[in-house]
Parts: C-alpha cells; structure tokens; sequence
C-alpha cells in the first residue's frame, strides 16, 4: 500500500550550508497494517510525514501510495490525491475555528466530491460526540476535538492515516481512549496507520514499532522544524 | 470545478463574509454608496430631462415678453420663477391669429392662495387641449371647469391634496407668487372643480378665468389688458417663422420654442453638478476597491493557516485561490444589494421632491443598460481587490503553516 524508496529531504541552513532532514532508504507498510514511528523530538519524523502526505516535495526519491507514484504527480494531483486517499491527524488537531464539528468533518468530503452526511455524522458519533455536532471547536474539550480531528482524518475512507504526535496534547486518560477509537477506525475503515510518536505509553499500544533513528540514515545534524 | 466543489468554495467564501462580517459590511457598504450615488446622478439627470420635456403639457412654444427663454418656459409651464414681464392683449390676439397656430391660450399670474400659484386662462384649455396626445384633462366627478366671467376655480390635484380643497369651498387670493398674509384680496373664489391628477406641473395650480387675475381688486389698471405669456400649439413648420419673426427680426416679444431643446440646454448647464456628484461616487468606488483589499488582506494573515489546513484536507491552491475571490465577489454583490436600496431610496426622495417643487411626476424606477454597467463595473472592481489578497492565499506555503502553533 506505502512504498518509500531512497527518499531524501534537506533543508537550506546557516551561511549556505544543507542540512538533511530524512534520509530512507527503503520504507514499506501494508493495507491496513498499524506501525508506530519511535523517535526523538526534532528528529525529522513530522517532515517524514509531510513528505508521505505531499506536503512536502522530496529532494529525491519515490513515495508510491496505492500503486501510484506520490513523488511524481503535479501539486493539484498531489491534493487531489491527498484529499481522497491520505488522512492527517496533528498534534495540535488543527480544527477550523468558525466551522462546527460536523462541518470539520464534511470539508475533506467536499474537496474529494463526495459529501455523505451520513457517514460524517456515523463516524462523528462512532467517537462519542453524537450531542456535539453543532458545537464550534471552542466549545469542545482537548479530548473531544482530537477525536473530531480523528473523524475528519478518516472521513474520506483514506487508505493511509498518518498522525503526528496525536496524543501529545492529551492526558493519560484522553490518550488511551484516543488510540483505542484510532486503532477501531482504522480496522473498519481498513486504513493503514502510521503513528508518529516518543510518548512510550502510545508506542506500546502497537505490534510493529519502527525506530526512527533506524529508519533515518540521515547525518546526527538533523534539525528538522518539528517533532 | 464540480458543483460540489462549487457549492464548498460558496459555503467558504460565505463563511469568511461571516467570520469577517464587520470588516465585509463596511466594504458592502461603501460599494453601495459608491454605486447608488452613480445610479441615482445618472437616472435622475437622464429622467428629468425626458419627465420635464414630457410636461410641456402639450405645447409645441412659448410667447411671452422679451427675455429669457427658459425663464418664459419655467414660468408659463412649470409654475416656477417670476414672470419675465407682459404682453399685451392685442398681441395675444395676434398670435392666436396668425398662420401655423392651432391653438393659443393666454396665461396670466401674479397671485397666490396659500403658496400656491393662481394661473388665469381660458377654459378651452381644459375643454379642448390635449395636454398629451390623445389624453385631455379629466375633472373629478361633480366638478366642472370655470366659467369665463364668474369667480370660481378648477384646482390642480395636488393643490386639491395638499390644502385639502374640495369642491364648494371659497377663498381669498393673495397678491404675489408668495405667500404673505397681509397681501390678501377681496375677491372670494368658489371651487368648482379638482383635476385629476396628470403628473405635470398643472397638478400643482389653482386655474381661474383670466379675467379673473387681470381683474384682480387692488391690481394694476395695466393688468387689465395684458398677458403673461401665451402658449401655443403649432401646425407644420410654423416654428420657423415664428423664431424668425419674433426672436430674430423683432424686439418686442421671445418665442420659446422648441420648448424641448430649451429644457435640454438647461440641462446640460447642470452637468457641471453631475460631474461633480460623479467624480464623489468614484472617489467612493475606489475607496471602497481598497477597503474591501484591505479587509482581505487582514483577513488572509488571519486566515493564513486556515488554508493551509485546507489545503492539507485536499483543497487545491486554486480553490484557495476561489474561496478568496469568491468572498470579494460576494461583498460585491452585496454592494450591488446595497447600491439598488441607496438608488432606491435617493430616486424616491428626489421624485417626492420634484413633484413637490415642480409638479412634474418622474418615471418609475427602471434599470437599463447602465444599470448593468455599474453593476458589471462593481463585480469587477470586487474581483480586482480581491486578486492580491487572492494571490497571496494561492502563494501559501503549507508545511511552513503547519507547524505546531503552540
């Protein structure tokens, strides 16, 4: 389903040097497979991430999502690609402060040409919130927006959920309950999810845990702008 | 672009309006003043011209004392200034019998009920003249017109209205085309008659027997014989002549005519005015380009990471591009909204107006060509405040506005 071969991505540093990000040579996962990414903060892996989504361009090498070529598509593709096929969870969840609940997650519907209320409404009750469809982010707790942030990720169906720290803003409580609804959706969904994360307690949730300074082959001058 | 992704773009750019709702309205707002203040200087200049030169009241020319043409018109037709001075009877008679006149009838004026012009004549004026072709006047049920030697008056509707006259009830003119308590007359006047209404400055006058203002208690002895102006239909080319023989060769008398073309160089000695009032609706338009800019402009670095968190849920830099656009071509048609209720409301405050001042009854609000001038013109100016802020939404960097903001 993922396919991640020789990708590199560096960054223009101070006085005109180059700093690399990520380096992997060789990254795979299968549909439906759930892998966590261990890591250290400020490591690269939330630019690993951007790169799998098409946020960010590689410098080199090739992402393949579902046979197609990620790495390869125009930006509009690359959107259109993202829109339907990709789910992205931030750690700071990242809602649309003037959009209800329900319509967080409507919006990647509509971008991906299919708006089913239904499903949006089914998935927004399936994370606990069925009394809060009309409730504007502010008016949510930090666990109940992360889980609208989770709905909308999966909303579209993708067949890649990729979340970045999701639980780094979560109590211990809040936390567990929101893998537990990640890891249920991604199963009815048949999602594949990647989790990026250093918080030990989210990592044991999962079978397949991937070291991220294994997977990185880039030089121990990382300075990646996140995590 | 789907309609689904139509309807999105809409229900953002509609959203945005919404967050941004004050900021949106003070840049509807200005676009609608801008665009209602155009409409109005436009239509009213362009209907004035066509509603006064339609109120001659179906008189082809003016003959009156030596003087100014549009002074005799405004006058003799239009109620308003003073009289240029007289002509004598015996001139009177003469027009009325010259070739190429179909008819003739001789004004007088120079007193007042209540503000209200008092306009002697004869009856024929409203037993045979077509005020408009096909069209003479109508007397309200149980009136009938005056008679030629009795005190008695047929009023216009709107004087009928205003005073609240009605048939049977008497008067006292007053002396002068202005009212003044002290200056009134002996004479009592028994309403005999209301007109109805015509929507020309006919509605806005007390018409009694000429021999009535030239007989006047307290008037001159000279009014006696004399006639403020007469006004006259022609036949053929009977114009011509007239011009020539009373403008061009003597010295005695003017003849305004064509009563039209009179009216239109007045007019165009206004558009000093309209130029005016034009140049503050585009000061007016472009201040409110630059509002509605800035209003996207604050609302893009408010919104920035908005987009980019669009963008990141499959939105396409295009459809950024649209939704920002989108939101300055809804200001913009709330500015058309907005301009239709200012045109609205200043072309109703300026036809009370003139009908109260004048008599002359405007058309009814239309929108024509110009019309879709200005509202095209305002969509694009929309559009063109709209691009640099929109060219900034579509540059937005999105892994640069993901970072974590906290």
């Amino acid at each position: 389903m993922l396919e991640v071969k020789n990708l590199s991505k560096s960054f223009a540093g101070i006085k005109e040097t180059v700093t690399p990000v990520v380096r992997v040579n060789e990254f795979l996962m299968k549909q439906g497979e759930m892998v966590a990414l261990r890591g250290e903060s400020g490591s690269g892996k939330t630019t690993f991430l951007h790169l799998l989504a098409g946020i960010l361009s590689p410098d080199e090498g090739k992402i393949f999502l579902d046979n197609v070529e990620l790495t390869s598509l125009c930006e509009t593709k690359r959107d259109q690609l993202r829109a339907s096929s990709i789910g992205y969870v931030f750690q700071t969840f990242n809602l649309l402060r003037g959009f209800t609940a329900l319509e967080n997650v409507l919006l990647p519907m509509s971008f991906a040409g299919k708006t089913d209320k239904q499903w949006a409404s089914h998935l927004l009750m399936k994370v606990g919130l069925e009394e809060k469809f009309h409730h504007l982010p502010g008016q949510l707790s930090i666990g109940q927006q992360q889980r609208v942030a989770l709905a909308r990720a999966l909303v579209n169906q993708p067949s890649l959920l990729l979340a970045d720290e999701p639980t780094g803003n979560l109590d211990r409580k809040n936390a567990s309950n929101a893998l537990e609804i990640m890891d249920d959706l991604c199963r009815e969904t048949n999602a594949g999810l990647l989790i990026v994360s250093h918080d030990e307690n989210v990592i044991s949730h999962f079978e397949k845990i991937v070291q991220w300074s294994e997977l990185n082959r880039s030089s121990d001058q990382m300075t990646g702008y996140s995590q | 672009m789907t309609q689904s992704s139509f309807a999105t773009i809409l229900f953002l750019a509609w959203r945005g309006c919404k967050q941004y709702a004050f900021s949106s309205l003070v840049a509807a707002f200005t676009i609608a003043m801008a665009g209602g203040l155009f409409l109005s200087t436009w239509k009213l200049k362009n209907e004035a011209n066509q509603s006064f030169s339609e109120a001659a009241g179906g008189f082809d020319a003016v003959l009156g004392a030596r003087g100014s043409k549009l002074q005799l018109i405004l006058n003799s037709l239009f109620h308003l200034e003073a009289s240029p001075g007289n002509l004598s009877w015996e001139q009177y008679e003469l027009i009325k019998s010259t070739r190429g006149i179909r008819e003739a009838f001789p004004l007088a004026v120079g007193d007042n009920y209540m503000g209200y012009r008092l306009v002697g004549t004869l009856p024929d004026l409203f037993l045979k003249h077509e005020w408009k072709a096909g069209k003479k006047y109508a007397i309200e049920q149980g009136g009938r017109v005056f008679s030629e030697m009795a005190k008695e008056a047929l009023v216009g509707s709107f004087v009928a209205q205003k005073l609240g006259l009605k048939i049977g009830d008497q008067f006292h003119p007053y002396h002068g085309l202005t009212f003044r308590e002290e200056s009134k007359h002996e004479d009592l006047y028994l309403v005999v008659g209301i007109l109805e209404p015509t929507g020309t400055p006919a509605d806005r006058v007390i018409w009694i027997p000429i021999k009535g203002i030239q007989m006047m208690e307290g008037h001159d002895q000279s009014m006696a014989q004399s006639v403020s102006a007469v006004l006259l239909s022609l036949k053929g080319s009977a114009g011509f002549h007239l011009d020539l023989k009373y403008n061009k060769q003597g010295n005695q008398a003017t003849l305004a005519w064509p009563i039209a073309s009179t009216l239109s160089r007045f007019f165009e000695k206004l558009n000093w005015f309209e130029q005016i009032l034009s140049m503050v609706s585009y000061l007016v338009a472009l201040i409110g380009t630059l509002i509605i800019t800035a209003t996207l402009r604050t609302v893009m670095n408010e919104r920035t990471r908005e987009f980019a968190i669009l963008r990141c849920l499959g939105a396409t830099r295009i459809q950024i591009t649209s939704i920002v656009l989108g939101q300055s071509i809804l200001i913009s048609i709330f500015g058309i909204f907005g301009a239709c209720v200012t045109f609205f409301g200043i072309h109703a405050g300026a036809t009370q107006l003139i009908r109260e001042q004048t008599g002359v009854l405007m058309k009814g609000i239309s929108f024509d060509q110009v019309s879709v001038y200005v509202f095209v013109v305002i969509l694009t100016l929309g559009l063109i405040s709209g691009l640099i802020p929109a060219i900034q939404a579509y540059r937005i960097s999105l892994s640069e506005n993901l970072k974590p903001s906290s």
